[in-house]
């Protein structure tokens, strides 16, 4: 990190145990609940959904799409059109209540207590602004400084991100840069202003491989550095391996599975879960079909009665009195200390899933 | 003169092309000025300047003039289109000029005497009256009269100016002009500073009237700059040019070196003048009867448009300004084609009232017809109209069927060109050829695009024997010396203005005779003539025309200048 | 960069070119002799043969072309029974229903109507850009409704009707006439104001319409939601990112349109006494002056050129990606 003298500087806030459980949750979202009314119903994309986020850690979010995940993430940025929506339930940053929040302190909290790093930078950029304009705007917005300094921040923040010739590639637009980088400078954007939560919204699904896995080293050693709380949204269960500390599965607008990444890829309980294993290809071994779960995500105007996964489950039979088309499972906890919890009516799920599921993840 | 400008002017309403039908019947809510006060010729040979003041009249202010025909130059030499001859009254002194005199033109001596004309008829001597000045300060020059005069022959340059020169004066057919014909002319002298002699090859007892035009005024060999110098010509009257912007505007200014003592004809009251060409003559007529800001001293000299005529009631009515036109519109027949009995059917079949009424005439701007001068000339006399002569009427095809079965010319062809991109031409000539089929001829319209129009109707040698132009005629100058040997005599048809294609020698011996006479005992005679003329059933006489133009409420002095059919200018003030 | 200015350029003289060919075919191809349209109605044969002479009329096309090309460079000269006239270059020819030069005429005329086109499009546009904008961000209002209501409404009155309210009723507005830029800059204005005024407001209907339409599209992409992400004021999210965004379509109607606008400002110039290219080219064709015809058309073709440079020139300011192709 350069520090240049005079300049305004930060100082990483480096916890040392950054892994572990610190203090109360930064980010607490407690039975979030978010409708759009339209023409056809309203569609009713998170239901109920519930966790909470400590600096230092990284909770990655799964789901296919439709599953609600990044509206969820936009909630807790206060994006959604305040006309348009239907918001129930609490999100605290720091502290503070986001539903609810007047437009002007929302705009406060934005880029600062969380930031956001979309999906595609070519088209999340502004083309007609250089890097160096939007990185300066995103933190003149915040801090009073004059445009030399905040030039000097982007200069910064580019180098952090692993831009080389970072001066001059201010004056650069973001076609201008190749997909990787244009994902770098839009982290390099998001941190500028120290923000406490970084959420990343599946911010590698349009890189190819090796970029990818520049881009979650990049995210991990920043996280590292700044002490930042990370909301990972993805469906690839790949990049959720390498980066997570904590993982939520989403279907259907529900909490389907929550719990320490480690040991719900281990000892995953949940069938929405065991296909979403299954269905990875393997690179070694047989160049099998692919195991898609059959049937499609459900649409969000008509969620099924009950258990939303239970059109698509092959287990529901197990479960007496049709109880998976029903009744709506809780989150039922599977560990003593409630850690983990998954939402299914099965009783026994980790017996399924040694006998039936594990042989064939081989 | 001809006034084609006027009659497809009249029908071209651009914008609102809304074409009030107007019968005789239907009046506008104000009266119309009645029938047309005979003129006498008057003369004063000893009027002096200044000329008399115009009641009420006060000086200073902008006029602002606007028409949407536009002068197509202000060259004196090239000057022959009414409202040109009207501009040139402010800008431009000539040896003779008419004032006006109790609503009536008077003719005036201006830079010379009105002259005096030898024994034989053929040398007339003028004596310059006052020592005039160029708008540039200098001095006006007996040279520069007469250079006018040789440039004046120049008509392959000058091709739209008068002609008359080219037939009267002696070598007219010979001398080109001074830029090729070098400055030595027969036909004018100079013997001293004071006095003009012009040499004639024939008599020509106009001379004097003929000489108020724009053609003769002083122009100096040295500044004449040929093609450029209608930009800015010399000026010798009230005003000068201030600015011209070719075919938009013309703004003229103070002439200093202008002496009104010397001009009976004459008056500079406003400022400047300022006219604006081009734009709607509908839509500037509208601003005029509103006369709101600048428009209440502003006119518009084109003659007001029937679907405005209803609003002219209470104080409006005052800013209507009516005068006498001296213009007779026809419409001809190629005698050469068509023999004497076939031409008394067409004139029997003629539908004059269902004409009238498509050409959106009213009682405002056009009396019917049936003589060839206008009454507003002198020589005009009110004879009983000849049998379907009378410009009224609806027209009679069966016995015209009759007649020309009698002659045995049933089916005879006739023929003629029409505007057939404008709706009111269209409409006229279906309704004279639905008439003449129905009376048993043959119709044969030839429709033409208006700008081919002029130029068709123009060759007697195209193949149609109606309708050919000039299509109607207006006096040069208040006298039959300007109408029957221009356009009844065999050289009208080689000049391109006859009435009927008339090559009868005899009838050319007795005009030539007439014309040499004094206008007091001439005048006698061309009525008769005019009653002979219209017993050969040449033309269908339609209407006279009259001038109806609206002012602003601040303009006053407007009258009609009865030689023009315009309001003269020279006698326009402000109000305030 | 160079390149693409170069190109566009280089493509903006071939069209001119081409114009010109093809209005010189106007000459040949019009119904009319042209010597007998020019000679007038009391033509004589000898004034007749001097002007065919002088026009090179019985010479072969292509050196009548040529001839043409060559008084545009070089200058010309037209005798006529002894008379020469000079006519200097750029020489469009010379009208002899005017006795004037052509390129004098459009000289006159071309200013007035670049001034009209100009001055309404700076009118609309800004209306137009600033109600679509208002009415898209607050999409589904009453305003929003509204605004596409009346813009609607005002489409659908011909143009020349309101002109001609405007002209005639509209009296409190400043007299309309033409004084040069350079004389009097605040004449010029106040002489054009209204025409300025009536042309605008008819126009930035649809104006309002493209600006509402690109606006809506534009604060629906990606990168507005990420300028509310960072923080920054809504209004700088809606006039710098979304705007920003929204004005590259609006200038490509613009260019467009503006071909739209020099044939409209015949109305204009005529209703509003303004002596424009508009009038000119009205009264030549009425008069069959066919030099005047030629150079009007040739001036609209150069005209309409330009402006479509410019526009396209401006597209690679407003839009950064275009620069490098």
């Amino acid at each position: 990190m350069t520090v240049h003298s005079g300049d305004v500087v930060t100082t990483p806030r480096s916890d040392g145990a950054s892994r572990g459980p610190d203090g109360p949750p930064y980010l607490a979202v407690r039975d979030l609940s978010v409708a759009f009314p339209t023409a056809d119903g309203e569609v009713r994309a998170v239901r109920d959904l519930s966790f909470s986020l400590a600096l230092g850690r990284t909770l990655a979010i799964v789901g296919e799409s439709g599953s609600g995940k990044s509206v969820a993430s936009l909630s807790i940025m206060g994006l959604h059109d305040r006309g348009s929506t239907r918001m129930s339930g609490s999100i605290t940053l720091g502290g503070h209540e986001i539903v609810g929040m007047s437009p002007e302190e929302l705009r406060h909290h934005r880029g600062v207590a969380a930031s956001m790093v979309f999906q595609d930078p070519l088209t999340s950029l502004h083309p007609y602004f250089t890097v160096g304009n939007q990185i300066v705007e995103a933190y003149r917005a915040h801090h009073r400084v004059n445009k030399r300094q905040a030039r000097e921040r982007a200069v910064d923040m580019l180098a952090r991100v692993g831009i080389p010739n970072p001066r001059r590639r201010l004056g650069d637009y973001p076609h201008q840069f190749s997909g990787g980088m244009r994902q770098r400078v839009m982290i390099a954007m998001a941190l500028v202003n120290d923000p406490k939560l970084l959420i990343a919204d599946e911010p590698t699904t349009a890189l190819d491989v090796t970029v990818q896995a520049q881009i979650l080293d990049l995210i991990r050693d920043l996280q590292r550095d700044f002490g930042s709380a990370v909301l990972f949204i993805t469906h690839d269960l790949g990049v959720v391996a390498e980066i997570a500390d904590d993982l939520l599965v989403m279907y259907g607008g529900r909490c389907m599975e929550q719990g320490p990444m480690r040991t719900i890829l281990g000892r995953p309980l949940h069938p929405y879960t065991w296909g979403l294993l299954l269905s990875v290809p393997a690179v070694s071994g047989e160049t099998d079909r692919l195991r898609p779960i059959p049937g499609a995500p459900p649409s969000l105007l008509a969620v099924p009665s009950g258990c939303p996964f239970h059109p698509r489950c092959a287990y529901r039979d197990r479960v007496p009195y049709d109880q998976c088309r029903e009744v709506l499972p809780d989150l039922y906890p599977r560990t003593a200390d409630g850690t983990r919890t998954s939402r299914c009516h099965l009783a026994d799920p980790e017996r399924i899933f040694t006998s039936d599921v594990l042989p064939r993840l081989s | 003169m001809t006034r084609w400008h006027r009659a497809t002017a009249a029908t071209a309403a651009l914008v609102l092309a809304l074409a009030a039908c107007d019968t005789p019947s239907n009046q506008g809510p104000g009266k119309d000025s009645g029938p047309i006060g005979t003129q006498t010729i008057v003369m004063d040979p000893n009027a002096k300047g200044p000329a008399p003041g115009v009641p009420g009249a006060r000086t200073g202010g902008t006029i602002t003039v606007y028409s949407e025909s536009t002068p197509n130059t202000l060259d004196p030499t090239d000057i022959y289109f009414t409202d040109s001859n009207e501009i040139g009254k402010l800008l431009f002194r000539t040896p003779t000029q008419f004032a006006m005199r109790g609503g009536k033109p008077i003719l005036v001596p201006d830079l010379t005497d009105l002259g005096t004309v030898s024994a034989d008829k053929l040398t007339w001597t003028f004596k310059v009256r006052t020592q005039a000045k160029y708008a540039d300060g200098t001095d006006v020059k007996i040279d520069d009269l007469a250079y006018a005069i040789k440039r004046s022959f120049a008509h392959d340059v000058f091709a739209n100016g008068p002609a008359y020169q080219l037939t009267y004066f002696k070598d007219g057919d010979k001398y080109k002009g001074p830029y090729t014909g070098g400055d030595s002319y027969a036909g004018v002298e100079t013997p001293d500073e004071q006095t003009l002699v012009i040499h004639l090859a024939s008599p020509f007892s106009d001379l004097p009237f003929y000489l108020s035009f724009p053609a003769f005024t002083p122009i100096p060999k040295a500044k004449d700059t040929r093609a450029d110098y209608k930009n800015n010509p010399m000026a010798t009257g009230p005003y000068q040019f201030d600015s011209f912007t070719p075919g938009t505007e013309l703004k003229l200014k103070r002439n200093p070196h202008w002496d009104a003592n010397s001009d009976p004809a004459r008056h500079a009251y406003p400022d400047a003048w300022v006219f604006k060409w081009g734009q709607d003559d509908v839509k500037t007529q509208q601003q005029v009867i509103n006369s709101s800001g600048p428009d209440a001293s502003a006119l518009n000299y084109a003659d007001i448009d029937a679907s405005l005529v209803p609003q002219l009631v209470g104080d409006k009515l005052s800013q209507l300004v009516q005068g006498d036109a001296p213009c007779t519109i026809v419409w001809s027949i190629d005698t050469r084609k068509v023999p004497l009995d076939v031409r008394k059917a067409i004139a029997k079949a003629y539908p004059y009232d269902a004409i009238w009424a498509a050409d959106g005439l009213n009682r405002y701007r056009a009396e019917p017809a049936s003589t060839v001068l206008p009454p507003s000339v002198p020589g005009y006399i009110k004879y009983p109209p000849l049998p379907d002569l009378s410009g009224q009427g609806k027209g009679d095809p069966a016995a015209a069927k009759q007649m020309l079965e009698a002659a045995g010319k049933a089916g005879f062809e006739v023929s003629w060109y029409y505007d057939n991109s404008l709706p009111i031409p269209q409409q006229i000539s279906q309704i004279l050829a639905d008439a003449l089929k129905a009376a048993g001829f043959t119709v044969k319209p030839v429709g033409v695009v208006t700008a081919e129009l002029r130029t068709k109707t123009a060759d007697y040698d195209a193949p149609v024997n109606m309708g050919q132009s000039p299509r109607g005629w207006c006096s040069d100058w208040p006298s039959g010396g300007s109408w029957f040997p221009v356009l009844f005599q065999t050289h009208s048809i080689a000049d391109g203005s006859s009435w009927g294609m008339l090559q009868d020698s005899a009838l050319d011996a007795e005009i030539d005779q007439i014309n040499a006479l004094p206008a007091d005992q001439s005048t006698a005679k061309w009525a008769e003539l005019d009653k002979k003329i219209m017993g050969m059933y040449v033309a269908m006489p339609r209407y006279y025309s009259k001038m109806a133009v609206v002012v602003g409420t601040n303009v006053g002095g407007a009258e009609g200048d009865a030689t023009m059919g315009l309001p003269l200018f020279p006698n326009l003030f402000l109000k305030s | 960069m160079l390149t693409y200015v170069l190109r566009r350029v280089l493509s903006a003289i071939s069209v001119i070119l081409v114009t010109l060919v093809v209005s010189f075919g106007l000459f040949f191809l019009a119904p009319q002799d042209p010597a007998g349209v020019i000679c007038g109605p009391r033509c004589n044969t000898q004034r007749y043969q001097d002007i065919r002479a002088s026009l090179d009329l019985d010479k072969p096309v292509l050196v009548q072309v040529g001839s043409y090309l060559k008084g545009l460079v070089a200058g010309r000269t037209y005798t006529s029974s002894g008379v020469t006239i000079e006519c200097p270059a750029p020489c469009l020819g010379y009208s002899y229903t005017l006795g004037q030069p052509v390129t004098k005429l459009l000289a006159q005329a071309v200013p007035v109507t670049v001034s009209i086109v100009l001055g309404a499009a700076v009118v609309y546009v800004t209306v137009g850009v600033l109600a679509g904008t208002l009415a898209a961000r607050r999409r589904g209002s009453a305003m929003d409704r509204g605004a596409v209501g009346v813009s609607l409404g005002l489409s659908s009155v011909p143009y020349f009707v309101v002109a001609l309210i405007v002209a005639l009723y509209a009296t409190f507005l400043p007299r309309s006439e033409y004084h040069s830029l350079l004389d009097n800059p605040f004449a010029w204005a106040s002489g054009l104001l209204a025409a300025w005024l009536t042309l605008g407001f008819t126009n930035a209907a649809a104006y309002t319409r493209y600006s509402r339409a690109s606006m809506i599209e534009s604060l629906g992409e990606d990168f507005v939601r990420t300028a509310r992400s960072k923080g920054i004021s809504e209004r700088r999210v809606v006039y710098r990112h979304g705007l920003r965004a929204a004005i590259t379509p609006v200038a490509t109607i613009l260019g467009v349109d503006m071909a739209f606008q020099l044939t409209g400002a015949i109305f204009t110039e005529r209703i509003f006494g303004l002596p424009g290219l508009g009038v000119l080219v009205l009264r030549a064709f009425g008069q069959s002056d066919l030099p005047v015809l030629m150079g009007g058309v040739l001036v609209g073709a150069v005209v309409l050129v330009t402006l479509n440079l410019t526009v396209d020139l401006l597209y690679t300011v407003l839009d950064p990606r275009v620069r490098l192709t």
